[in-house]
């Protein structure tokens, strides 16, 4: 084979590593693409038509999704939640991975050990103490009952992250600065905390991709219909229009679209903290 | 610069938050947890009765427990073997310096974002005899072993709940393989392009040793991740037909809160699959280090 025949060939196999490969994205996204189709068609054309295009577009489902969702609030449960925990996780877990990175005692070694230990620690294993408790506490149905529950199971793998991080930022900056009369409270959050911003983004999107999505945890502590969040509440309007398929595809898109749109806008963030994130285990 | 003691109480404070929730919402509840499967009691109920070891004896006794077991290990297997295989693949593929490339990567990764209930509900009516895909391959491409009840047969149930998780989530085990494929310098291609190696040596003796690290985060995740799952198996079967896809977590969530008094038995199901995490995850980075050191050493 002459050199040119060969590069030729190696340009035609590309071409079809290409087509293969668009073609297998499209049965990826066919599942959603299906789904969206079916959210605007009637029950009818859902009964006789149920794959494919609608035959003419009818946006009476979302109506119904909307209000029986209640979607704005429950929208406004997800989103406040996720906020407030998230804002307390990135301080809590900032804070408390400063003096195991810069203080060196014996004690700050043991509680780093500690937090390392509780990453391994699967939520299961805590969920029925922690509800009963809750129960005892009149935590459920509250929302800094479920920031609560957020802030301490992210908290320990947030403080690996940030003690990794912290240990890298010469300490020549936060000492010039103490010199300059600054207390260690004002030299962390004046001088090293501006320059966490890289393990923070981290911090913030491996959060939002397990809190925005929980299912479970919220099912069990938020169980009043006006502070449900979005996961669970989709998951009860399954349940009630179990035969309503029409309805039940229209409240998915609605439930499932603020997540993407939260994925479109952060894309390249949520790359690279899926892969900081991933040592986690 | 400080004293001992005040670096202490510095410490102290910057950890207080922290420390105090940790404590207090985590390591306690980990020893109530055992504490408390020794015990018979209900979620809403603050009496108790102390039963010893009963609620392990009785572990398989409870209808649909050994199947709950065996479930979780073959789910959790499968899913870190086809996780981890679909996201090497869309990896090396979307690798290439393909012209659509980018693209195509934020469509494989954008179903990471949707929920495992609304995945599970999309694929549920997908996988329906009457109105799903199947139903149409056999119409109108006469693949009729594609026309099954996927979730009500006892026997593809569970396989057919984890082909959707596999789905959702292999855009985030391609990232994490392209990370890994980042580092692998080029000129080692290179040098095997004169030697006249071919592309399945290549891979095998170049790209799978050196994203070893890849590899073992990778399957760790997989591998616990599957031995907790929930969410898909809730919002598709239930744990049914029968107890055909029941799990450990499906278990004790049903136990625990929708039969009266079994709390117990739920939080010795809990302290189970917390030792399987546990030990699997011991072994298999026990195991995977020891390949990584085979190849850095």
């Amino acid at each position: 084979m002459s050199k040119r025949s060969y590069i030729k060939s190696k340009k035609r196999v590309r071409i079809l590593i290409e087509i293969i490969m668009i073609i297998i994205t499209a049965v990826h996204l066919f599942p959603v693409f299906n789904l969206v189709c079916s959210s605007l068609k009637t029950s009818g054309d859902l009964m006789y038509h149920p794959v494919g295009l609608p035959h003419e577009i009818d946006l009476s489902n979302y109506q119904v999704a909307w209000e029986t969702l209640d979607y704005l609030r429950t929208l406004f449960n997800t989103t406040f939640i996720c906020v407030v925990s998230i804002l307390l996780i990135v301080l809590v877990g900032a804070f408390a991975a400063y003096p195991i990175a810069r203080y060196n005692l014996k004690f700050n070694k043991v509680m780093y050990y500690v937090f390392l230990a509780l990453i391994m620690i699967p939520g299961q294993a805590i969920l029925i103490p922690l509800v009963r408790m809750y129960y005892r506490l009149g935590l459920v149905n509250t929302y800094h009952g479920m920031v609560i529950v957020y802030i301490v199971s992210a908290a320990p793998f947030a403080i690996f992250l940030y003690t990794g991080f912290i240990k890298t930022i010469p300490k020549s900056l936060e000492e010039s600065a103490i010199i300059d009369g600054c207390g260690p409270f004002g030299a962390f959050i004046r001088i090293v905390f501006p320059l966490l911003k890289s393990v923070t983004t981290t911090v913030i999107i491996l959060n939002i991709m397990s809190i925005w999505n929980d299912f479970l945890m919220p099912m069990l502590i938020l169980q009043k219909k006006e502070m449900r969040t979005l996961t669970p509440s989709i998951f009860n309007f399954f349940e009630e229009f179990s035969t309503s398929w029409n309805y039940a595809f229209a409240a998915s898109v609605l439930v499932m679209l603020p997540g993407i749109l939260i994925f479109l806008l952060l894309q390249k963030h949520f790359v690279e903290g899926m892969v900081a994130g991933s040592v986690k285990s | 610069m400080i004293g001992k003691k005040r670096t202490f109480l510095y410490s102290l404070l910057f950890m207080a938050p922290a420390i105090i929730l940790v404590l207090l919402i985590n390591i306690i509840p980990i020893i109530q947890n055992f504490y408390f499967s020794f015990f018979s009691w209900d979620i809403l109920d603050p009496n108790m009765t102390f039963v010893g070891f009963d609620n392990y004896a009785n572990f398989f006794q409870t209808e649909g427990a050994a199947v709950a077991l065996k479930n979780t290990i073959i789910y959790a297997i499968l899913a870190a073997i086809f996780k981890n295989a679909a996201g090497l693949l869309f990896a090396l593929l979307l690798n290439m310096g393909l012209k659509t490339q980018n693209v195509l990567r934020t469509c494989i990764l954008s179903t990471t974002m949707i929920s495992l209930v609304i995945s599970g509900f999309t694929w549920s009516y997908l996988y329906h005899p009457q109105y799903g895909i199947g139903y149409f391959a056999e119409k109108y491409l006469g693949l009729s072993f594609l026309n099954q009840d996927w979730l009500g047969n006892p026997k593809l149930a569970l396989y057919a709940i984890l082909v959707v998780s596999i789905w959702q989530i292999a855009g985030k085990y391609m990232v994490i393989y392209l990370a890994g494929l980042q580092s692998v310098p080029k000129d080692l291609y290179e040098a095997s392009d004169i030697d006249g190696a071919g592309g399945w040596t290549k891979f095998k003796s170049i790209t799978v040793p050196l994203i070893i690290p890849s590899i073992t985060v990778g399957v760790l995740n997989a591998l616990i991740q599957g031995f907790k799952v929930f969410d898909e198996i809730y919002s598709m079967t239930k744990g049914g037909p029968g107890f055909a896809t029941e799990t450990l977590t499906t278990l004790m969530y049903s136990q625990t809160f929708t039969y009266s008094g079994k709390a117990g038995y739920g939080s010795s199901i809990s302290g189970i699959l917390f030792v399987i995490v546990l030990v699997s995850s011991l072994i298999v980075s026990g195991f995977l280090r020891k390949s990584e050191d085979a190849v850095y050493g």
